[in-house]
């Protein structure tokens, strides 16, 4: 079994060098023009000038790190209200019929379309940003946290009845415990999908962060930049996934039988 | 003085209930559904301080739904239940109800799992711990209390399943099928355990089973019920249990008298069933 797993993780690093490999070759070549395509060489130089002497006076990470900031801002104030609120719309009809029609009105809408209102009151600083990432991550998690809700066994919920325990108790020791798989897949979709929203929003409208980063680049034609900022999003965003499910398995450790 | 009569520890009073839907359409306003599928029907039960009723019935026909009425999870249509004389209004700790599958919460350990009812009901460790310890032994599972649900086979489940219902002190334990889900040989051991814990905590149990054999082998009073709608057909004061007479084993089963009367409930059963009838 892990002979098999080893061999097909072998596969996936392959395919990446392979990608890699084609790149090298077709700059190497010069078979394009290294405007529209620049050297892997290029694009590792322009990452280490970009990391230590900055674009326009500020380094990469900083770009970096301003994103994160709204990221993490938006999805966290996301996380701490929809979470709650999915529970309680998977428990009760009542609230469920109230809140369900509002959030699936807006979340077919893509985040862009309602972020030049956005923008228009809360201004182009950070917090149209955050208020933006907020409800963009808003409908998934509430959706998730709600669907995971009404998976729960009804035997389950009896079971812990029938021990005497009820009301805050039961929501606390048994519904969320049983609801924790799902609200974690919910997190992962959710965490996706904000960042793709915030990278989209700074290239709208925004003085700093990694996708601004791209959006100047390309301004002057700087495509090893575009690349540098394009690989750095693809990294972070993976980074996060990664961290999303590191803490699913450090949180949920047991399996649904 | 005069001794007080203590009230029956569970007592269901002309207890009728039914399922909407099935029969007839189901009109949008409708103020009473049209159809009302019958499945209880006028039961009387009174069980004692240290009776252990067994209620036996042909599949589908209303077991689990008497025993969801008696442990409060369903409130039914007609007739009441009184816990020690009090009405029964909804699902209590003083009741507790063991399902055929043990539904176990898998992201707590065995011994969290026993403690899950009177930690959560706000009990101080102190009170409960003892106990808990002791019905880890009484199960034979201090070997395992920090394994996870995940890692136990189905008959040592079922064991913490038992355990969890017995560390609320419940009044009364009520058993839908619990060692149905297992496979023979488990579910013959299983059934001296049962024994076993009966006589040593001298708790009042409730148990519904398909199986006229191990109502005779596990209680001291047998229920028989009708196919559907459940109505009691008779009740037989079993002797096999050892309620007093000592231990008798598992050879008990297969001696003459054991399988006359087993005839006997089984003859019951079927006589009631027309030819082709429901099951
Ligand atoms: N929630 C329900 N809604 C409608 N019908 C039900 C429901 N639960 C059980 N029934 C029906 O009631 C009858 C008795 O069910 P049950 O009490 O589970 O029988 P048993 O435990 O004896 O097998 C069955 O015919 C079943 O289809
Ligand atoms: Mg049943």
């Amino acid at each position: 079994m892990s002979g098999d797993k080893a061999r097909y993780r072998a596969l996936s690093v392959a395919s990446v060098l392979l990608l890699v490999l084609v790149w090298w070759g077709v700059t190497h070549l010069g078979l394009v023009e290294p405007l529209f395509v620049p050297s892997p060489r290029a694009v590792l130089n322009s990452f280490v000038d970009v990391t230590v002497r900055g674009y326009r006076g500020v380094t990469l990470f900083e770009h970096l790190a301003h994103s994160m900031m709204r990221v993490l801002t938006g999805f966290l104030l996301a996380v701490v209200t929809a979470v709650p609120l999915g529970i309680v719309m998977g428990r009760h009809r009542v609230v469920r019929a109230i809140c369900d029609p509002l959030i699936e009105l807006y979340r077919p809408l893509p985040p862009l379309a309602y972020y030049t209102l956005l923008i228009v009151w809360m201004g182009i600083e950070d917090s149209s940003k955050i208020a933006l990432l907020y409800l963009a991550a808003f409908p998934p998690l509430a959706i998730s946290s709600m669907a995971a809700v009404e998976r729960i066994p009804e035997h389950r919920i009896e079971c812990a009845r029938c021990l005497g325990v009820r009301g805050f108790a039961l929501l606390r020791t048994v519904v969320l415990p049983s609801a924790l798989p799902g609200i974690f897949t919910g997190l992962r979709v959710a965490i996706g999908f904000t960042y793709t929203t915030l990278v989209s929003s700074e290239i709208v409208a925004a003085v700093n962060g990694i996708g601004w980063l791209v959006l100047d680049a390309g301004r002057f034609l700087r495509t090893d930049l575009i690349f540098v900022g394009i690989i750095t999003m693809a990294a972070t965003g993976l980074l996060l996934d990664r961290l999303i499910r590191l803490l699913a398995a450090m949180v949920v450790p047991w399996s649904e039988e | 003085m005069q001794p007080r009569i203590e009230p029956p520890v569970l007592e269901a009073r002309s207890v009728s209930h039914g399922y909407a839907g099935g029969l007839g359409r189901r009109r949008l306003f409708a103020r009473t559904p049209s159809a009302r599928l019958p499945v209880i029907e006028s039961v009387d039960l009174c069980v004692h301080r240290g009776d252990f009723v067994a209620i036996v019935g042909p599949s589908g026909c209303g077991k689990t739904t008497l025993i969801r009425i008696l442990a409060g999870l369903i409130q039914p249509d007609h007739g009441q239940v009184l816990d020690c004389g009090v009405a029964v209004t909804g699902a209590d700790h003083n009741r507790s109800l063991v399902f055929q599958h043990p539904h176990l919460f898998p992201w707590l350990t065995v011994e969290q799992n026993i403690a899950f009812g009177p930690r959560h009901r706000g009990t101080v460790r102190g009170d409960y711990q003892p106990l808990v310890e002791e019905l880890l032994s009484l199960v034979g599972l201090e070997g395992f209390r920090t394994a996870l649900p995940q890692q136990l086979s189905g008959g040592m489940k079922q064991r913490v399943s038992l355990a969890r219902a017995l560390a609320n002190r419940p009044h009364i334990l009520l058993l839908d099928e619990p060692l149905g889900a297992l496979d023979a040989l488990t579910r013959e051991r299983m059934q001296d355990e049962l024994r076993t814990l009966w006589r040593r905590t001298g708790c009042t149990v409730v148990l519904i089973t398909h199986s006229v054999e191990e109502a005779l082998y596990l209680a001291n009073r047998v229920v028989v019920l009708s196919g559907r709608p459940a109505r009691i057909l008779t009740e037989i004061g079993a002797t096999f249990s050892s309620n007093g007479h000592g231990a008798r084993g598992r050879e008990v089963k297969s001696s003459r008298e054991f399988l006359t009367v087993r005839e006997e409930v089984l003859e019951h059963i079927w006589s009631e069933q027309p030819a082709g009838g429901s099951i």
